[in-house]
């Protein structure tokens, strides 16, 4: 659906080198810390940015043959950007009217009233979490093929939160549909995403199946002894601790088998992140 | 692109109040106003409104809001176009109202040929703001809001000082001169310069925008 | 379906969804015939990944338990009851050798091995 191929960027103290592809039926997540360079990569997806190098393919097609037809099949949440504050969703409404032919004004408006957006309302007048969700709800309101969300949830309670996640899952029940999200938030992501991209520093360090990472990866406590005679084999990352090191692997069944004494943890998104952020290579 | 007319006119819905206020005080100047006033006024009151035009790219601009724009399906040329097309649909359509207004007061108050006199200064009006809005809307395009809206009037004021230097180096009467002369050439060449500007700036805008990163 | 999943155990959770069914069949809550919830249906529903859906529904049809025809999903294959419990069987074989060789490799007596057995027994 979506491939990014060796895609560069230079900015002066930036440089932003990566590919990444989201397939069809699938919903993809793209993670890492501030300034690691998803916004970056999801403004050169959107055409807001020129590419310094790479190929861009949307739909089977390089990103310069696009049709204004074809973008009408992607939707957008950008979590810094949208429609202008001063504007009321009952002014949005004609506006995507016109220009999205599979727009569903029945659909929109009443996931609106579920949702206790007001129609008359201006948009500024809003608070943080009615704004992401109208945000995402004008993403899904026209049969979008491809979603492209940028922090979609940032700002929402817990609970507003599971709301818009469950809308994603909903809207992925029908059709052809992928998703590319990026969040802070990895707990959300964990119950949602197909396979995640972590991204740092401009480069993606890691790629894999939410269930291997949930399933295989894991972390490890060790003293300084442990460390020094342990196999070290499948250690992906190592990192200083009080008690000795946190270790992150990508095969903890092979220790959860041969070396049961150690302390083995499950990993989370956020522990990978720290570890592969903070953490030695190794 | 239509669904960005309707954005842009909805925005100036907004302000709807504004404009039914300097409608009635437009009214209310030819109505009252001294004959020297008037003509004056309204091709005034025509410019402010047409400064909407750059308005609508503040509000485009504000709080980022371009990244989400051009993420929709319209290409930056689509963009433009609409802009142009906004500004001529705003410029004219206030002018002919004004115009309108102003034709029937003064065919009320002052006798015909007087009030043919002051309407004849109205299309030059129109033709100046369009002038204005030529160089304006690549600059706002180019800069920010508030470096596009200092450099504009920056060379409006520029412009004012030739005008001053004109008449100040006594070129005034020569001018008016040539202007009695070749009255209709002048006119007609004005006209053709004006549309001119508004197509070459379109194309300058287009450019700018195809290359601006947000 | 009623599934549950223990996020904070250590068995991969397409284990745990696939163990589940597998029960579920041979305790005969899944009749023979019936249709299962499509990948992201039931995705949705356990809050997990499709794809984690999808690699335990390609276990259960792998070992015979489900079959999936395109397009239409996936049904519950005519699983011979005796079968599938002699397959535990043999896994609860297997298990047992693994544990009495690991026991015998780090020094435990057959004794000392059969006393953990009865203890561990006991405490289930």
């Amino acid at each position: 659906m979506l491939k990014l191929c060796n895609i560069k960027k230079q900015y002066p103290q930036f440089q932003l080198q990566c590919s990444l592809e989201v397939p069809k039926n699938c919903i993809t997540a793209l993670i890492g810390p501030n300034g690691a360079g998803k916004s970056t990569a999801f403004k050169a997806i959107l055409g807001l940015i020129h590419i310094d190098g790479g190929e861009i393919e949307l739909f089977g097609k390089p990103f310069c043959a696009l049709t204004p037809q074809d973008r009408t099949r992607i939707g957008t949440a950008l979590c810094n950007s949208g429609f202008s504050g001063y504007l009321k969703i009952r002014d949005i409404v004609p506006i995507l009217s016109q220009m999205y032919p599979e727009f569903d004004k029945e659909n929109f408006l009443e996931k609106c009233r579920h949702f206790d957006l007001s129609l008359d309302k201006k948009i500024n007048d809003f608070s943080t979490g009615m704004k992401a969700k109208l945000k995402v709800l004008l993403a899904m309101s026209h049969n979008a093929q491809l979603l492209i969300l940028d922090e979609p949830t940032v700002g929402l309670d817990v609970v507003a939160r599971e709301e818009v996640l469950d809308m994603l899952r909903e809207y992925m029940l029908s059709g052809e549909r992928s998703i590319l999200i990026s969040s802070h938030i990895s707990s959300d992501l964990e119950g949602l995403c197909d396979d995640v991209y972590f991204i740092h520093e401009g480069q993606i360090l890691l790629h894999e199946e939410i269930g291997t990472l949930l399933d295989c990866y894991g972390i490890l406590k060790v003293s300084g002894e442990q460390y020094n005679t342990m196999n070290q084999t499948r250690l992906i990352r190592k990192k200083k601790e009080i008690y000795g090191y946190s270790l992150l692997t990508s095969d903890k069944q092979f220790y959860l088998e041969n070396m049961p004494e150690l302390t083995i943890e499950k990993c989370s998104i956020d522990e990978v992140i720290i570890m592969m952020t903070k953490g030695e290579i190794l | 692109m239509k669904g960005l007319l309707i954005k842009d006119w909805k925005l100036l819905k907004n302000q709807g109040r504004f404009f039914i206020v300097i409608i009635m005080i437009s009214i209310l100047i030819s109505l009252f106003g001294s004959r020297t006033y008037s003509g004056f006024t309204t091709s005034y009151l025509t410019f402010a409104l047409s400064m909407f035009i750059l308005s609508t790219l503040s509000y485009d601009n504000y709080d980022n809001g371009m990244a989400f724009l051009l993420s929709l399906p319209i290409s930056r040329k689509i963009y433009v176009k609409e802009k142009y097309l906004f500004a001529l649909f705003l410029t004219f359509g206030f002018w002919l109202i004004f115009f309108l207004i102003d034709l029937l007061v003064f065919s009320i108050r002052y006798s015909s040929r007087e009030s043919l006199q002051i309407l004849c200064q109205s299309p030059v009006y129109l033709a100046l703001i369009l002038l204005f809005l030529s160089y304006s809307i690549p600059l706002h395009l180019k800069f920010e809001s508030e470096k596009g809206r200092m450099m504009s009037f920056g060379i409006l004021g520029l412009f004012s000082l030739g005008i001053f230097c004109i008449v100040r180096l006594g070129m005034l009467a020569a001018l008016q001169q040539i202007l009695t002369e070749s009255l209709s050439m002048i006119i007609g060449a004005s006209a053709v310069f004006c549309l001119l500007s508004f197509g070459i700036s379109y194309r300058i805008s287009v450019k700018i925008m195809e290359k601006k990163e947000f | 379906m009623k599934l549950i999943i223990n996020h904070s155990s250590m068995l991969p959770i397409y284990e745990q969804i696939s163990g589940q069914i597998k029960d579920k069949i041979i305790h005969g809550e899944l009749i023979e015939g019936a249709a299962l919830p499509s990948v992201r249906i039931l995705a949705r529903e356990l809050r997990v990944s499709a794809l984690t859906v999808k690699k335990s529904y390609d276990i259960l049809e792998q070992e015979g338990f489900i079959s999936t025809i395109h397009g239409k999903g996936s049904f519950v294959t005519s699983a011979n009851q005796e079968r599938l419990a002699e397959e535990k069987k043999r896994e609860v074989e297997s298990e047992l050798e693994h544990a009495i060789s690991k026991g015998r490799s780090c020094g435990m007596t057959d004794q000392e091995i059969k006393e953990l057995f009865h203890i561990i027994m006991e405490e289930l």
